[in-house]
């Protein structure tokens, strides 16, 4: 298995994290939640590549949003980037026109997951809220569902589901 | 953390590298969206001009994949059936047509096992391996 640097891979895959720094920007004005600070790229080693401080959700429902909005966000701009490249990539003299949208789309889809802290976040308030309500279940079922999933990207988890949300489109209209 | 940062950004402000960066993500994806529709007829040609070429309806086929040229001339798979459907006719006359248009890609070796059994033996010389890098 080959083993690379995190900080090599975000700043190979940054666009992605931009676009994952942009949602949950968005997703938090959105919900009317205050936003103190927001990185949406450094070269760090070790660190953090992009965050977004912002203030605690009002309730479950914006909490949700603000972390799994992301998700949404990065994994539609993969598919539909890919998409639209492929044709590109099997008519074209040229298949490298493609490439800046198969990069930026794979780069997106390999940041789709919500980060640890993100859950971690998501618990707490679930915590706060102290309910048994099924957005509530949700939420903690999508927290530690991700938590897995963090721990599966040491297994190249992140690119396979992005290749797999690249392909799945192409597949659906019988273009591989 | 609000007491670390008590004033709030502005909502739905960006940077403009941020704004520059989406804006270009945009335009590429327009450009591409443009251009999908016409890509996805010339793939569905593509398809329909094989399948022809497989029922050995070699007039259609040869039609179909002239006009998924006509938008993409540099197709490699339209240029090779193409040429294939040209050796496969009955006329020779259309097998230096055939020639020409393979003048123009690299075959690799899936596409060499197909064309030697429909190209005339005279034409196979003319051919030569390269080893990739």
């Amino acid at each position: 298995m080959i083993i690379i640097p995190g900080f090599v891979i975000s700043a190979l895959t940054f666009p992605g994290i931009i676009i994952h720094e942009i949602a949950h920007r968005f997703f938090a004005d959105l919900a009317g939640v205050p936003v103190y600070a927001v990185k949406y790229y450094q070269f760090d080693f070790g660190g953090k590549a992009g965050y977004v401080i912002h203030g605690q959700p009002t309730n479950l429902k914006d909490s949700l949003l603000i972390s799994v909005g992301p998700l949404l966000v990065n994994t539609l701009l993969c598919s539909l980037l890919t998409f639209v490249a492929f044709p590109m990539f099997l008519l074209s003299k040229n298949p490298l026109v493609a490439l800046p949208l198969v990069w930026i789309g794979l780069s997106s889809g390999m940041h789709a997951f919500p980060s640890n802290h993100d859950m971690d976040v998501l618990v707490a308030e679930t915590k706060r809220l102290h309910k048994s309500t099924p957005l509530n279940l949700l939420a903690l079922l999508f927290s530690w569902l991700f938590k897995i999933v963090n721990l599966l990207q040491f297994f190249w988890f992140d690119a396979i589901y992005a290749i797999f949300v690249a392909l799945a489109l192409p597949m659906l209209f019988r273009l591989t | 953390m609000s007491e670390k940062n008590p004033e709030p950004l502005p909502p739905h402000t960006y940077p403009i590298g941020i704004k520059i960066f989406f804006v270009t993500i945009i335009g590429f994806f327009f450009y591409a969206l443009v251009l999908l529709p016409s890509h996805l007829i010339t793939l569905n040609k593509i398809d329909q001009a094989n399948a022809a070429f497989n029922k050995k309806e070699f007039q259609q086929a040869e039609s179909l994949y002239q006009s998924a040229l006509n938008v993409a001339p540099n197709s490699h798979e339209a240029i090779f059936g193409k040429a294939k459907t040209l050796f496969a006719n009955s006329d020779p006359n259309d097998d230096e047509h055939a020639m020409v248009l393979l003048s123009t890609i690299t075959l690799d070796e899936g596409d060499w096992a197909e064309l030697v059994q429909i190209m005339p033996q005279e034409y196979q010389q003319y051919f030569s391996t390269v080893e990739a890098n």
